[in-house]
C-alpha cells in the first residue's frame, strides 16, 4: 500500500501555513504527517499537543508536523519505514521554490504515491505580485505547476475574489477552489486524481513513476524494538561510533527520544515508553547487523532475574 | 620582546599613496615598525639590537595578498579530486593543463584514471561546452574496472562509469526510472544528483578525503601568495564539521596565513529565524584563535549561481528565455538584511545577476531610510551582471563590491553566444565603472569557482582578455595600481581589516607577499606570470616549496 503524498505550494504569505494549521486540527480522522519549512509558524493549541521535541510536533489526534530537513529524501524514507506509517504525507514547499521540484524529490521513494501539486493563491495580493519586478515570474510559474489552485482570503475582497479567479484562469488550466469552501481538506489532498490525464502533475507521473523508483536501493534501514530500555551512556558511545555512517535515526530508547541526522544527534529525556528505533544508512556504508547486535548489548538487563523497572532510569 | 628584523628589498610597494615605496622594512614581534631606507630606519636601528636580512635584496615586497571570498569547505571536497579542466589551473602540486576538446579529455582521463588501483577515482572540471558529451560507456571503454566519478565544473552534475554505479549501489532498474537520472549515460543532475551525493557523501565527507582537501587548500592559499583569506560563508555544509576541519588543518604553526570567517546566514537559518541565528553569530568571536577569526560580518544571498545560469536577469532576460532563481526569496532577504543592518553588522550579499543586484540595492535604500548608517561596508559579492546606473546607485548608498572577475575570463565568450548576447556578456564584472565612481572594490576567486591566484585576478581586471583571446569590455579595464589595491588594500577594507593589513605602514601586521618581478614594471599582459617567491607571515619568511 502506497502512502499518498501531496505537495502544497504557493508564494510567501499566500496562506499555506493557515491551511496546514487547519489540516492538523480538523476532525478528519486520518493520521497525517506534514513536513513544513518553519515549525515555529505552526500554531496549535497546547491542549492538542502530545509531544514536541524541537523538530517534530506530535498531536493528540495522531497527526504529526515535522521540520523539513535538507536531505528530504532520507527524511521521506524514514516516514515510509516507520513501523506505524502515516495515512498521508503533505510537504509544504518553500514560498520561493517551485513545487514541481518537490514532486520530483518524492519520486525517488518507494511507498509514496503523488496525489498532486496544490498551489495556494492569495486573492488579495496576486494581482500585484504577478507584476512584481522580483517575483512576478516565479509566482506565475508556481501557478502553472498546480494540479489544483486553492484561492485564499476571498473574504477580504469586496468581489469575493472573482477578479483574481479570472486572472488565475488566464494563467493556468488547473481548476480553482476557494479555501473557505473546502469542507474536507484532508480528503482533497489524499485522493489520487480521478482522471490522471487531466492534471499537470499527473501528466508528469508517467515520467516520474514513483512506484518503480526505489530509494531503498540507495538506503537501507533497520527497525529495533528492544525489550528493555537502552543504557544511555552505552547508547551515546554507540552513536559516537556510528554517527558518521548513519544517514538518519529516530525513535524512543525507553527513557529518551533520539534524533540523528548524519553526524548530529541528540537524546532528549522523554516520558518512558516502549523502546522503538529506526536507523537508516546509505547501503553498504554501515554494518546495520552489527549495529543491531551492539544495541542488544546496550539493553538495560542487569543481573539475571532483575526486572527492567528496578534498573535506575 | 624579540630582536628587530630588517628586510631589505629591491623595492617595497607599501600601497599607501602617501609613502608609496621603500627599500627596507623593519619588523618586530610580527608588527611593522616602518618602511623606508636603512638610513631612514636608523632611529630604530641605533636604539635596538637588530638583524638585517638580505634574502629579498633582488625581490619586490608588497602587502600580503588578500582573497576576501573563497570557500575552504567546498574546496576541500574538490581538491582531492584529479583536475581535468578546460582552462589551465596552476596548482601547488602541478599544473592542470588546458584540456580543450573531447578527444583530449578522454585521453587525459585515461592517463589519470587507469592506474592499477581499485579505489574510486574522482575528477573535477568536465564541461560540456568544451568536452562534448561524455557518458558512461565512454568511460567504461577507458576504465572498465575502476569506479570513475566525473564532477562537472559547475558542481551541478555527476557522471559515473558502470564500475562506480556498481560500487555505490546505484546500478538498478529503479534508479533508472528517476526522471533526473540518465542511467544509461551514468548522469545524475538536480534531484537525481541528491541521490548520488547521498551515496558519495560518506567518501567525500570522510576524514581521509575532506581532511586531505583542507590540507591541500593550505598549500593552494600559500601558493597564490595570500597571507589572509576570507571564508565567505562558513556553515555551507555543517558549521561544526567545517570549523573542526579548519581548526585541525589550518590553526597550525605551519599555516602562513589567517582566515577571516563570515557566517552563511542562509545555511544557518533553516527556519528563517534570523534573530535566533543572530544570537548564534554574536557568540562566534569567542571561538577566535590567532589564525582563525570572526568579526562582525554576515553573508546573505539574492540570486542563483553564475556558472549555472541561475542568476536573476532583468529584461531582456536570457537568450533562451529560461529563468534564474532566488536563493533567498525577496521578503526573506529583506527581513534578514533589516535585522543585521539594525544590529550594526557588516552585510555581504551574494548577487550575480542585475535583478539580484537591484533587489540588494532596493533593500539597502529602504534600510538607509529607516536607519542611516555610514561606513557600513555593505558589500555586493561577485557583481556578475550590472547596469551602469546601478553602480552609480551603489556609490550613492555607500555600497562596496567584491568582484569575481574570472567570470569574464572564462564565460564572456560562451555567454555572449549562449546566454546573454554580446553587450551584457562583455560587461560582466564592471570593475572600470566601479573605479570611475570611486567605489572601493576587492577581487576574489570564490575558489574553486576561479583559481585562487590574486595576480591572475589582477591580470584579468587589467587586461579583460577572455578564453577566446578577445579583449572584452575594454572600457571596464582598470589600472595596475587599482587591480593591486583590489587584492591588498581594498580587499582589507571590504573585510573591515584595514587597520591591521592591506598596506605596509607602522603598526600593521608584518604580512608581505614577495615577488621576483615588479608588477608595476612588467608589461600588464605579463602580470599573471610574475613568479611568487613566497610570503612573510607574522614577520617570518614562508618560501614556496620550490624556493
Amino acid at each position: 500500500m502506497s502512502i499518498p503524498l501531496a505537495i502544497l505550494g504557493g508564494y510567501l504569505g499566500a496562506g499555506k501555513t493557515t491551511l496546514v494549521n487547519r489540516l492538523l486540527r480538523e476532525p478528519h480522522g486520518a493520521r497525517l504527517t506534514v513536513l513544513v519549512n518553519d515549525l515555529g509558524k505552526v500554531n496549535i493549541d497546547a491542549g492538542l499537543i502530545a509531544d514536541h521535541d524541537g523538530t517534530t510536533l506530535t498531536l493528540t489526534n495522531g497527526c504529526a508536523c515535522c521540520q523539513m530537513q535538507e536531505d528530504l529524501t532520507s527524511q521521506l524514507m524514514m516516514l515510509v519505514a516507520d513501523s506505524h506509517p502515516a495515512d498521508g504525507v503533505l510537504i509544504e514547499a518553500s514560498g520561493a521554490g517551485e513545487p514541481a521540484r518537490l514532486a520530483l524529490a518524492g519520486a525517488g521513494i518507494e511507498g509514496l504515491l503523488l496525489t498532486g501539486v496544490f498551489v495556494v493563491a492569495d486573492s488579495t495580493t496576486l494581482p500585484q505580485k504577478r507584476h512584481d519586478k522580483f517575483v512576478g515570474k516565479l509566482v506565475t510559474r508556481q501557478l502553472a505547476q498546480a494540479d489544483l489552485i486553492l484561492l485564499s482570503k476571498t473574504d477580504m475582497m469586496l468581489d469575493d475574489g472573482t477578479a483574481t479567479r479570472g486572472l488565475i484562469a488566464s494563467l493556468t488550466d488547473a481548476p480553482i477552489l476557494n479555501t473557505a469552501r473546502i469542507d474536507n481538506f484532508a480528503r482533497l489532498l489524499l485522493t489520487s486524481p480521478q482522471n490522471p490525464t487531466q492534471s499537470r502533475a499527473a501528466k508528469n507521473l508517467h515520467k516520474l513513476q514513483p512506484e518503480t523508483v526505489n530509494a531503498g536501493d540507495v538506503f537501507e534501514h533497520i527497525h529495533v524494538s528492544p525489550k528493555y530500555p537502552l543504557d544511555i551512556t552505552m547508547l551515546e558511545d554507540l552513536l559516537g561510533a556510528y554517527a558518521g555512517k548513519l544517514a538518519r535515526a529516530k525513535g524512543h530508547t525507553g527513557t529518551h527520544r533520539l534524533q540523528l541526522v548524519e553526524t548530529d544527534w541528540k537524546l532528549t529525556p522523554a516520558t518512558p515508553a516502549a523502546p522503538q528505533l529506526v536507523f537508516i544508512a546509505v547501503r553498504g556504508i554501515c554494518d546495520l547487523d552489527a549495529l543491531e547486535n551492539d544495541l542488544k548489548q546496550a539493553e538495560m538487563v542487569g543481573p539475571a532475574g532483575l526486572e527492567p523497572a528496578t534498573k535506575p532510569l | 620582546m624579540n630582536d628587530l628584523i630588517v628586510y631589505t628589498a629591491r623595492k617595497i610597494h607599501t600601497m599607501e599613496p602617501s609613502q608609496p615605496v621603500g627599500q627596507a622594512i623593519a619588523v618586530r614581534d610580527g608588527t611593522i615598525l616602518e618602511v623606508g631606507t636603512l638610513e631612514s630606519l636608523s632611529p630604530w636601528l641605533k636604539r635596538f639590537p637588530h638583524k638585517i636580512d638580505t634574502t629579498f635584496e633582488d625581490k619586490i615586497i608588497l602587502p600580503g595578498f588578500i582573497d576576501p571570498h573563497l570557500h575552504p569547505s567546498m574546496a576541500s571536497v574538490i581538491l582531492p579530486m584529479q583536475f581535468i579542466t578546460a582552462l589551465e589551473w596552476k596548482l601547488p602540486w602541478g599544473t592542470s593543463p588546458a584540456v580543450g576538446s573531447r578527444e583530449a579529455y578522454l585521453e587525459a582521463l585515461a592517463s589519470h584514471a587507469c592506474e592499477e588501483n581499485d579505489s574510486p577515482f574522482f575528477t573535477w572540471g568536465y564541461h560540456r561546452d568544451w568536452h562534448g558529451n561524455i557518458a558512461r560507456l565512454d568511460i567504461d571503454a577507458i576504465c572498465p574496472d575502476r569506479p570513475v566519478i566525473i564532477w562537472h565544473r559547475s558542481f551541478h552534475e555527476v557522471i559515473m562509469n558502470s564500475a562506480a554505479l556498481a560500487h555505490f549501489n546505484l546500478k538498478t532498474d529503479a534508479i533508472a526510472a528517476h526522471p533526473q537520472i540518465d542511467l544509461p549515460a551514468g548522469k545524475f543532475f538536480e534531484t537525481g544528483l541528491r541521490l548520488a551525493i547521498a551515496a558519495l557523501n560518506p567518501v567525500l565527507m570522510s576524514h581521509d578525503h575532506f581532511g586531505l582537501g583542507m590540507t591541500r587548500l593550505k598549500q593552494v592559499a600559500h601558493f597564490g601568495g595570500h597571507t589572509l583569506v576570507g571564508d565567505m560563508g562558513i556553515g555551507i555544509f555543517n558549521f561544526d564539521m567545517e570549523w573542526q576541519a579548519a581548526c585541525t588543518s589550518l590553526d597550525t604553526t605551519d599555516t602562513p596565513f589567517r582566515v577571516h570567517f563570515t557566517p552563511n546566514i542562509l545555511a544557518l537559518s533553516p527556519t528563517s529565524d534570523f534573530e535566533e541565528t543572530r544570537k548564534f553569530v554574536e557568540t562566534l568571536p569567542e571561538l577566535n584563535t590567532h589564525r582563525l577569526f570572526f568579526t562582525d560580518h554576515v553573508k546573505l544571498f539574492t540570486d542563483g549561481a553564475f556558472f549555472s545560469q541561475l542568476m536573476m536577469v532583468a529584461e531582456p532576460g536570457y537568450l533562451d528565455g529560461h529563468e534564474g532563481e532566488w536563493l533567498m526569496v525577496p521578503e526573506n532577504f529583506e527581513a534578514a538584511a533589516r535585522l543585521f543592518w539594525h544590529a550594526g553588522y557588516k552585510i555581504h550579499v551574494h548577487c550575480t545577476g542585475d535583478l539580484g543586484l537591484e533587489l540588494a540595492l532596493d533593500v539597502l535604500e529602504k534600510l538607509q531610510f529607516e536607519k542611516p548608517r555610514v561606513n557600513h561596508r555593505f558589500t555586493i559579492e561577485h557583481l556578475g551582471l550590472s547596469r551602469p546606473e546601478q553602480i552609480r546607485r551603489m556609490k550613492d548608498l555607500g555600497a562596496l563590491a567584491s568582484v569575481n572577475i574570472y567570470y569574464l575570463h572564462e564565460l564572456s565568450d560562451i555567454y555572449a553566444r549562449e546566454a546573454l548576447g554580446t553587450a551584457r556578456a562583455h560587461t560582466m564584472a564592471r570593475a572600470g565603472t566601479l573605479s570611475r565612481h570611486g567605489i572601493a572594490f576587492a577581487l576574489h576567486s570564490d575558489y574553486t569557482m576561479a583559481p585562487a591566484q590574486p595576480l591572475n585576478s589582477a591580470w584579468v581586471a587589467v587586461n579583460r582578455k577572455n578564453v577566446a583571446g578577445d579583449i572584452v569590455g575594454p572600457e571596464e579595464r582598470v589600472s595596475v595600481e587599482q587591480a593591486l589595491r583590489a587584492i591588498t588594500t581594498d580587499a582589507a577594507y571590504v573585510l573591515g581589516l584595514e587597520h591591521e593589513v592591506g598596506t605596509l605602514q607602522p603598526g600593521k601586521r608584518a604580512d608581505f607577499t614577495v615577488l621576483e618581478q615588479d608588477p608595476f614594471e612588467v608589461p600588464p599582459e605579463d602580470l599573471r606570470d610574475i613568479k611568487i617567491w613566497g610570503t612573510v607571515f607574522d614577520g617570518t619568511p614562508a618560501p614556496l616549496k620550490d624556493n
